[in-house]
């Protein structure tokens, strides 16, 4: 199975090709490359997670050379769940973009370059998900950066620009910030690669204000509470099919770093009570986030603060994971399963929130009363990713809240278990607040165009996908399993 | 496999009518028909082998070291069965009922699901299991409640889902924590926590959470409040899901949390047993005085229900065998009772647009054979021999006796007046000479009339041989003698 092993570098030379080869194509054929381009990136992420499954993480040279001089790239079972996760998304973005901007503006500018720039995101991302050492993550999350303000901003218009001059600010500065932190670490320790860090690291006050910063860094992109500042205007603004990206798979780029900074590069308490904070802020995030979504009139503002919400479960890990073994298994798998199931219902609604504005025309969620009757696939794709989101059975959503919950009790640190009820109660109101308005006996007027097929159903899609990934919880928790975190604890043999 | 049957077929053709789209209206009712069809023949088969000693029980990994398992015991399947026929017997007053409504497909597609998520409650294997189908009971009656999309339905909805979900996140954390602190718990009669029966504080919170959950859909005051504006929705989902599959979840919860999750030894010991007696003691008289003052005819029945409902509960928690026994038979019985009133509710609407008890003189005459099946029904639930209530009722007021609760055996008593003083005005109201007795005999439609005759012939036959084996009184003996250690009446 030559091609397994060669997996993790294809997944970063598949897209990349595929965004060259669409600019150069033309606006026409660009679309055919990218659905082939997406085609083949599921197939090499899932031959990957497969290969990651028979024989665990490994390590791949690019070029065959080794480190430090080459570029080495990791593959463990986390990551494969965030490549197959991505491909997923991306594949559904696809083809959703192909009739949504079809039935846009033609002629409006940028959108021949949406193909080529979403491919070179896509590139980047995968290269995030899989390098190894903590320079080429500053890489990747630049280029993620620049593609991902570039898209917000590709519809044009004065809201657009400005969430997207904002983004820039944000992305730049957490940029900044983490380069400097990796300067500090590398003056300290003279190393780069993550996983000769993990063994090397020694206390030392350079090298930890450098990790320091650049989990500040991380956690500015990916939008904790209070650094959230610039994602509902970025994603809310941004074309339907970019805030899908955006929401459901860049802010997890940075959120995979920490992921590996906290709980595999650093030993247990190198950075004392970070854990705890970024438990809070996450708690904060999950109920400042899910308040404010209850409060916004406009359908893809309350989306994206749903975003800044769910983020929050995300840090409940760090807590946990001080508390042995079997906690940290339970909660590193609750977070991983909360990661895909967000992932596709939180795709499922920017998509579906698209579909319902262009069938509307506009984007205020009181005026959609009806929306049950003249668009029910739509409807039933947005019920079913509420359900996700909720936490409620039968979703991926409620594996993953289950599995914090048992952390939480198991540990003895009950509070993070009402954290996590209380935020599924919330967000049962603020996705219930949405669909009864679509449930409203009204007569509605809407948009003469009947809904494309693909607009219609491919929110519904993810949404099942979502609510599918209960089923799958045996085969995440096999790939958790296989994730160098639990390897490095010990957890797996 | 065969003991996931139940839940899937009609799972199958709740998503088959959603498929069908808004235009198959003759395709959707053959669907349905034949799922309720298939669905009974399933369930009868289990219960054979029930009674001969086979249960049939399967479980898939889900969570790690936790399944997702279907058992087909005599418990679980009686909840079933009264939950599949009674789904047959709906459904056709539902065509009937809903042949003017719009968005028919939707209301028979959620209509399906919740029958399938009722019979996932009754057969579940283990806590996990259970919350499982119960939480997804409670997502898809929901739509069926705000199924008229009226601003009255939607502030019901909303009431609905408030309770629902805040008890099932009261059930969430008490099955996680259950699972936490014992593993996979398999519902055992007599009790599955023995090898953790000495975390008795734990098990006392959990046992209270647990309580809390199953007592929103068991309609247990203080947490009754979504079930009298929850009528707003149409008269099958009234008869059907809030006389039967909904709140029958509930104490089905309740039965299964103290018989064979705690076991009757452990929850006295606890403690915790004569709190949740005293609950639904409080809930019964207090709903019954409460239905006295209705005048609005489903509320006055949502009330009856509460206080029913908790005739089940006390029942339980008295934690002695034939009052348990009697409370199981009762929800078998109250189930057939009370859908026939649901469905007078309903056809005296429809037909006449009444709604009121004031508004009912000259229905006697009007509409006979409706009104003669309430009245079978009405004087059932007052315990009158030898109509089906009154076995159900003779349990529970010996067992209640036996197990030295006479308190119990008064409330009891008293409510089966309240009862009476709640239903006899209804029947003397109709009997009156008043606006509708012109056109006498005109009954409502005939696929609306059937299934009352039906259901109302059926409370008088079970009645009459509840003495049988394979009735419910002896079915719910069987069910519940191996909790009390081979118990024999």
């Amino acid at each position: 199975m030559n091609v397994l092993a060669q997996s993790p570098g294809l997944l970063v030379a598949v897209p990349l090709a595929g965004a060259a080869i669409s600019f150069v194509a033309g606006r026409r054929r660009a679309p055919h490359v990218a659905i082939t381009t997406a085609l083949v990136v599921l197939t090499l992420a899932v031959a990957l997670a497969v290969h990651v499954l028979d024989g665990g993480p490994f390590r791949y040279q690019v070029g065959g050379w080794g480190a430090p001089l080459g570029i080495d790239l990791v593959a463990d079972g986390a990551a494969a769940l965030f490549l197959v996760l991505t491909a997923i998304v991306g594949l559904v973005v696809t083809l959703y973009a192909t009739a949504y901007f079809r039935t846009d503006d033609e002629t409006a500018y940028g959108h021949g370059l949406f193909w080529t720039l979403w491919l070179f995101m896509w590139t980047s991302l995968n290269a995030l998900f899989l390098t190894g050492d903590v320079f080429n993550v500053y890489v990747c999350l630049e280029l993620v950066g620049i593609s991902a303000v570039t898209l917000v901003t590709i519809g044009g218009g004065a809201e657009a620009l400005r969430a997207g001059a904002r983004y820039l600010f944000a992305s730049m500065l957490g940029a900044m910030t983490y380069l400097l932190g990796v300067a500090l670490l590398y003056a300290a320790t003279g190393q780069l690669d993550m996983d000769v860090l993990r063994t090397t690291l020694v206390a030392d006050t350079t090298a930890a204000t450098g990790l320091a910063l650049m989990i500040a860094a991380l956690v500015l992109k990916t939008a904790l509470v209070p650094a959230h500042f610039w994602l509902p205007a970025a994603h809310g603004s941004a074309p339907s099919p970019v805030s899908a990206v955006l929401s459901s798979l860049v802010v997890k780029g940075s959120y995979f770093v920490i992921l590996r900074l906290m709980l595999d590069v650093m030993p247990a308490g190198y950075l004392p009570g970070v854990d705890i904070v970024l438990g809070v802020l996450g708690s904060a995030a999950i109920v400042w986030g899910s308040v404010q979504a209850l409060l916004q009139t406009r359908i893809k503002q309350l989306v994206a603060y749903s975003t800044v919400a769910q983020i929050g479960y995300l840090f409940l890990v760090f807590p946990l994971a001080r508390h042995g073994a079997d906690v940290l298994t339970l909660a590193l798998t609750g977070v991983l399963v909360h990661a895909l199931s967000h992932g596709l219902a939180k795709g499922s609604l920017f998509l579906g929130a698209g579909s319902l504005m262009t069938r509307f025309g506009h984007d205020r969620i009181a005026d959609m009363a009806g929306a049950a009757r003249s668009a029910p696939a739509l409807t039933f794709g947005v019920a079913l990713a509420g359900v996700t989101m909720m936490g409620l059975p039968p979703s991926g959503g409620f594996g993953a809240k289950w599995l914090l919950v048992s952390a939480a009790l198991a540990s003895g640190e009950w509070w993070w278990a009402v954290v996590l009820v209380i935020g599924g109660l919330l967000a049962a109101a603020y996705m219930f607040r949405l669909l009864s308005v679509l449930l409203v006996d009204a007569p509605t007027e809407l948009h003469a165009s009947k809904g494309d097929i693909r607009t219609e159903w491919l929110p519904l899609a993810l949404a099942l996908g979502a609510v599918l990934l209960v089923l799958a919880i045996p085969l995440v928790s096999d790939l958790a399993a296989a994730s160098n975190v639990l390897i490095h604890a010990g957890v797996t043999p | 496999m065969t003991a996931w049957l139940p839940m899937l077929v009609p799972a199958i053709a709740g998503i088959a009518t959603f498929a069908l789209g808004k235009s198959r209206g003759r395709a959707r009712n053959v669907v349905n028909l034949a799922a309720a069809a298939i669905s009974i023949a399933l369930v009868a088969r289990l219960v054979v082998h029930a009674y001969n000693g086979t249960v049939i029980s399967s479980t898939i990994p889900m969570l790690p070291g936790l399944g997702l398992g279907m058992s087909a015991d005599l418990l679980g399947l009686l909840f079933a069965t009264v939950a599949t026929v009674l789904w047959g017997v709906t459904l056709v007053y539902a065509i009937g009922y809903m042949d003017h409504a719009t968005d028919r497909a939707r209301f028979f597609g959620f209509f399906a699901l919740c029958i399938a998520a009722a019979n996932g409650v009754a057969l579940a294997d283990d806590p996990l299991s259970l919350f499982i189908f119960y939480e997804i009971l409670s997502l898809t009656t929901y739509p069926l409640v705000v199924h008229t999309g009226t601003p009255e339905a939607l502030a019901a909805g909303r009431k609905y889902l408030f309770y629902a979900l805040g008890g099932g996140a009261a059930l969430l954390v008490g099955v996680a924590w259950l699972a936490v602190i014992a593993g996979q718990t398999p519902f055992t009669p007599g009790g599955a926590l023995a090898a953790v029966s000495d975390r008795t504080a734990e098990l006392r919170v959990i046992f209270a959470l647990l309580v809390a959950g199953f007592g929103v859909k068991a309609a247990l005051m203080p947490l009754h409040g979504w079930l009298p504006g929850a009528m707003v929705a149409p008269a099958p989902v009234s008869s059907l899901l809030h006389a039967v599959a909904v709140v029958k979840a509930g104490v089905f919860g309740i039965i299964r949390l103290v018989n064979e999750l705690y076991g009757p030894e452990l929850a006295t010991s606890l403690g915790v047993a004569t709190p949740l007696a005293i609950l639904a003691a409080v809930s019964i008289i207090i709903a019954s005085v409460i239905a006295l003052r209705q005048d609005d005819f489903k509320r006055r029945l949502a009330y009856s229900t509460i206080a029913q409902l908790s005739y089940i509960t006390l029942g339980t928690a008295l934690c002695s065998p034939l009052a348990a026994a009697g409370a199981l038979a009762h929800l078998a019985h109250h189930a057939v009772m009370k859908i026939t009133m649901f469905f007078t509710a309903g056809s005296v609407y429809e037909t006449l647009h009444v709604k009121k008890v004031s508004q009912m003189p000259g229905l006697a005459r009007r509409m006979p054979l409706t009104m003669a099946s309430f009245a079978v029904a009405a004087f059932a639930l007052a315990g009158i021999p030898p109509l089906v209530g009154f076995a159900s009722k003779w349990m529970l007021g010996v067992g209640s006796a036996q197990s030295g609760s006479v308190w119990a055996l008064i409330v009891y008593v008293s409510s089966g007046a309240l009862a009476l003083g709640y239903m006899v005005p209804i029947l003397t109201s109709a009997l009156r000479e008043g606006d509708h007795t012109p056109a006498r005999g005109a009954e409502s439609d005939p696929r609306m009339l059937w299934p009352i005759v039906t259901v109302g012939v059926l409370t008088v036959v079970l009645g009459l041989t509840a003495g049988l084996p394979g009735s419910p009184v002896h079915w719910a003996m069987t069910a519940i003698a191996p909790s009390f250690g081979g118990w024999t009446p």
